[in-house]
């Protein structure tokens, strides 16, 4: 008996579970990408009793594909009674009418969420059922592959998909969970070699699926790499690639992405107009995106404002008087190819010229387009309040802090992380502020005090540990999120509510009243609670940097300079006039190409494809290789295909042919003529010897390869 | 199930035995190896031979240096038209001392039985041979009698000069597993032939190289000759091809595809070789395949035989291969 056929069988079951782990750990890796928590339950169940059907399907039919099918199957009913709720809310016990459509609404649902959020993004129940179809979808192909076609070195390049956003956007993956995986591949590598020292059996019964099912796996991969690529956008870190280089004519639009990991140095952002206003009034002192609260000591958790409104009327966080006179200025917006969904308003009372479905939250003082939508090409107009925060009307709300107006906002506002040295901050902070009279002055002393000499603006940092606050404090140099979150920091350790807002700094004036605004001019800022009035800016970062404070925060400057150069994103803070121009500008606001997608998302699924191309044709290299090496048969008419173009006649037997001259040997060396005669020996036992062809896969390889290179060689006869 | 082979030293015996016999007539008859090895796998597959050629060129001598070169019991017969069957098979004579009938054997009971010039006897006479070639027994008096093993008739007939034969008709050529055209000799063989046959009778010169009991040892390994799925298949393919030729009136019987496989398991044995290839079938399908077809009378007017036919036929039919047809050539 074969040594294949006694381990064969038993090693190849256990392969089918290896792929499942596998896949059950790659999903671990994609976690980098989500916020934690035990959403991976479900889809792993759903993944391990797939496999168990895989596994029985195997031991039951030895047919190569069939347990595939009904792994899907299963899967599939699997995914649908976890997740898809049916028409009445209940679960859906079968795939009825109105289960399907809930199931394509939950795909979009999920699709658009990850469009609309940035990593590390809370999983939702679309996103769950996302993941959990992709992993089942992976699994089903990587183990067609490895156990039912017998490639499972190839089945590598499917189960590196999943790694593929994480690691190359340096997301902080799981390295046990990587190397897991890898050494899970090796093991199914090894529990599905066939031996090459049997004889070979035809495997013709299985080829004729082999091809569909390839393309179906590698159809498969697409789809997964192309719903995982769109959470690579909002992924920390993704700010380091070179966007500013794709040629806008690609038409992918940009997406400005604020999350930043404030250990990571600051690099080049986007030149790309992001917007354009026009303001006969002159600049607006910055465009505010949106807030953050919560902080876990190195970075901003992303958060999506769950109370909104209308956005009707002045729009402002507190009741809001009413316009006071001339104090008011307009401009309208016109938004470039933009893959954002938060509308920038200045900072102050305002009202908006609001599109349908635009929602305002009060809590966080943002204005979003509708749900799915994006803010790319809108056109608004803005009319605003000046000489609103005055430094009067901020001392004034001194005696209402005093009555405890600081209980009108959230706990969350004034908390800090358990990564934060607390007592080191606070003794700063309460040095920093020792003698303030009231907590307009403390703001002044806190931003004074990072907005001076002591501290450098510096991008390139590379700050370790869980509190970048202390680190920045011991170091003394970083870009305005560190001073941002600095100064928020420091004032919640003095009990001050205070929030950390990104926007946009004024951008740059090409004449005419425009003002062009680029990711280049994003920035950072600390807002801090004055009861009764709001939440108001103060500026921390030197303003070498980002021009002067504001006026109210400083009276002494005057108003609100330009800033010579900004605080930018780019650390040459040089802005390029090229690309600011309006022309470029309006092209970019025309060019409709291709709204919906998201520039890198394209390349990622580009580079899916392509991988999955390469895994195809390695796959069907080497199934065709197999087919024609290992088989004396194949061996035989891929030799006669070699050397004659299959003209031998189909009536020759192989003896005939070995001894006729039909074929060109004359040049032939030793060496070919031998490997033809042995072949043919080795077809003719094949075909009619009792107990078969001894030669072995690797003997036929190398007879094939010299009749081949002797085919090459020596021109072809004429048939018969 | 595994096939059942011969071993290596029963093949050996039997390459060894070809060969040897093969020698033997080669004596005699120089430059015939075709007809000899034809004749050869008949002699293992323990089929009847027909030799049909013009006078002269050795027919006889060939069966008689066969019956020579086995040390078996050889008869024969000389057919003429007022053969009687009896002259064939044998006679119940009665017996002077105890007035009883004692049965004389024909010289049909023997292990080689020579039929020189068959076709000149009556239908008669010729049904009584070719009835105990095919039932391998004799039926005289009411009585049947085994007749002994091997049991192989060596027939020759003379293709022209018809008149006054008797031609044997299809249905009784079918009874013969081989007809073999013995054709002249090249001239060098025929310069050899004259040289040697000078003085002496070649005949004396052949040596006894097997008994029966090795003659029968020899057709038991050749029955247990391997024969895989594409080899049966190319016999069928190759008979059936004959009944579908535009060339051919009427085609091989199943007949002829058992004979057609048991003659390429001789050749296989006498090659050593314990499986059938369809080479063995190619090489004696035109012996095995001629005399039983009937060429349609457009071919026989464009001159072409029965052999060429087959011959043509061995070289179109596709050669079966393991497990899947061979693709079309591209």
């Amino acid at each position: 008996m074969s040594r294949a056929s006694l381990g064969g069988a038993a090693a190849r079951t256990w392969a089918t579970p290896a792929v499942a782990i596998t896949v059950a750990l790659s999903l671990a890796g994609v976690a980098a990408l989500l916020e934690p928590g035990g959403w991976y339950r479900t889809p792993a169940t759903i993944l391990g009793a797939t496999a168990l059907v895989v596994v029985i399907a195997r031991l039951a039919t030895r047919r190569a594909f069939v347990p595939t099918a009904i792994g899907g199957l299963v899967g599939a009913w699997l995914v649908l009674l976890a997740y898809v709720p049916a028409p009445d809310g209940g679960r859906s016990w079968w795939p009825s009418p109105g289960a399907l459509r809930s199931a394509r609404d939950m795909a979009v649902d999920a699709v658009g969420y990850v469009y609309d959020t940035v990593a590390p993004a809370p999983v939702t129940v679309p996103l769950e059922a996302l993941l959990a179809t992709a992993a089942l979808a992976l699994f089903l192909a990587a183990d067609a592959l490895a156990v039912g076609a017998g490639l499972a070195a190839t089945s590598g390049i499917l189960l590196l998909a999943p790694w593929i956003p994480p690691l190359a956007l340096g997301a902080d993956v799981p390295v046990g969970a990587l190397v897991g995986c890898l050494a899970l591949w090796l093991a199914t590598v090894a529990l599905t070699r066939r031996s090459t020292g049997t004889r070979w059996r035809s495997r013709a019964a299985d080829a004729p699926a082999t091809g569909g099912v390839v393309l179906g796996a590698a159809s498969l991969a697409v789809l997964l790499a192309v719903a995982i690529a769109p959470l690579a956008p909002g992924v920390p870190g993704w700010g380091d690639l070179p966007r500013a280089t794709l040629p806008s004519a690609w038409g992918g639009g940009q997406r400005l992405d604020l999350e930043i990991d404030l250990r990571d140095s600051l690099t080049a952002r986007s030149d790309e107009p992001f917007l354009v206003y026009t303001s006969a009034s002159g600049r607006v002192p910055v465009l505010r995106a949106f807030s953050r609260a919560d902080f876990d000591g190195n970075g901003w958790r992303v958060e999506t404002p769950t109370e909104t409104e209308q956005p009707s009327g002045p729009l402002w966080p507190l009741p809001y008087a009413g316009w006071v006179g001339d104090q008011t200025r307009s401009f309208t917006v016109r938004v470039g190819d933009v893959r954002n969904a938060f509308v920038p308003i200045p900072d102050a009372p305002r009202s908006v010229s609001a599109a349908a479905g635009w929602t305002y939250a009060p809590s966080s003082d943002e204005l979003r387009v509708g749900e799915g939508d994006l803010v790319a090409f809108a056109q608004y107009s803005v009319k605003y309040a000046t000489g609103f925060h005055t430094e009067e009307a901020l001392r004034a709300a001194e005696a209402a802090i005093a009555a405890g107006g600081d209980a009108e906002v959230e706990a969350r506002y004034v908390a800090v992380p358990d990564a934060l040295d607390q007592d080191g901050v606070r003794a700063l902070a309460e040095e920093v502020t020792a003698g303030a009279a009231d907590r307009y002055e403390m703001a002044r002393q806190l931003q004074d005090y990072l907005s001076g000499d002591t501290f450098a603006y510096r991008t390139d940092v590379d700050y370790d540990g869980d509190d970048m606050v202390s680190a920045f404090l011991e170091d003394r140099a970083g870009y305005c999120i560190h001073f941002a979150t600095t100064m928020v920091m420091m004032a919640r350790t003095l009990d001050i509510p205070a929030r950390f807002a990104v926007g946009f700094l004024g951008g740059t004036d090409t004449g005419g009243s425009e003002f062009v605004v680029t990711g280049g001019d994003a920035h950072a800022w600390p807002e801090i609670y004055f009861p009764g009035h709001g939440w108001v800016r103060f500026e921390p970062t030197p303003p070498i940097q980002t021009g002067a404070p504001p006026e109210y925060a400083a009276p002494e400057a005057g108003p609100e300079a330009v800033p010579d150069v900004r605080d930018t994103i780019r650390p040459t803070a040089a802005p390029s006039t090229a690309t600011t121009s309006p022309s470029a500008t309006a092209t970019a606001v025309t060019d409709p190409v291709a709204e919906d997608e998201q520039p890198w998302a394209f390349a990622i699924a580009v580079g899916a494809l392509v991988l999955t191309a390469l895994a195809l044709a390695v796959a069907a290299a080497r199934l065709a290789a197999r087919r024609r090496v290992l088989d004396p048969e194949r061996a035989w008419q891929s030799a006669l295909r070699a050397v004659d173009g299959g003209a031998t006649a189909r009536a020759q037997t192989p003896a005939e042919a070995r001894e006729t001259p039909t074929l060109a040997q004359d040049e032939w060396t030793d060496d070919e003529r031998e490997a033809w005669r042995r072949l043919a020996a080795a077809v003719e036992d094949h075909r009619y010897a009792p107990g078969g062809s001894t030669a072995t896969p690797e003997e036929l390889g190398m007879w094939v390869a010299a009749i081949r290179r002797a085919g090459r060689r020596t021109p072809r006869r004429g048939s018969r | 199930m595994e096939p059942t082979v011969p071993s290596e030293s029963d093949l050996a015996t039997v390459a060894d035995l070809a060969r040897s016999i093969r020698t033997e007539l080669a004596r005699v008859l120089s430059g015939l190896d075709r007809a000899v090895d034809a004749v050869l796998a008949t002699v293992l597959a323990e089929g009847h031979v027909l030799l049909e050629d013009v006078p002269g060129v050795g027919k006889t001598t060939l069966a008689r240096a066969l019956g020579r070169a086995c040390d078996v019991s050889v008869g024969r017969i000389q057919f003429t038209p007022d053969l009687l069957p009896s002259d064939v098979t044998g006679v119940s004579v009665l017996r002077g001392t105890d007035r009883a009938f004692e049965f004389r054997p024909g010289p049909v009971f023997a292990n080689i039985v020579i039929a020189d010039e068959i076709n000149r006897a009556s239908p008669k006479t010729q049904a009584a041979l070719l009835e105990s070639m095919q039932e391998h027994a004799v039926t005289v008096d009411g009585q049947t009698r085994p007749l002994p093993r091997p049991f192989l008739v060596v027939a020759t007939q003379n293709p022209v000069d018809m008149e006054g034969t008797y031609p044997l008709p299809e249905a009784q050529r079918d009874r013969f597993m081989t007809r073999i055209t013995v054709g002249y000799p090249s001239g060098d063989d025929e310069m050899e032939m004259l040289r040697t046959h000078d003085r002496v009778d070649p005949l004396d010169s052949v040596a006894v190289v097997a008994d029966a009991g090795a003659l029968a040892h020899a057709i038991e390994v050749v029955r247990s000759v391997y024969t895989s799925e594409p080899a049966r298949r190319y016999v069928v393919d190759l008979v059936r091809a004959t009944r579908e030729s535009p060339e051919l009136r009427l085609g091989a019987s199943p007949r002829a595809s058992l004979q057609l496989l048991a003659l390429a398991k001789a050749r296989a044995a006498m090659s050593g070789r314990d499986h059938v290839l369809p080479d063995d079938v190619k090489a004696l399908a035109p012996a095995a395949l001629a005399h039983r077809v009937i060429l349609t009378a457009q071919a026989r007017s464009a001159a072409r035989t029965a052999e060429a036919v087959v011959t043509d036929l061995t070289a179109s039919v596709p050669v079966p291969t393991a497990g899947r047809p061979v693709p079309a050539p591209r």
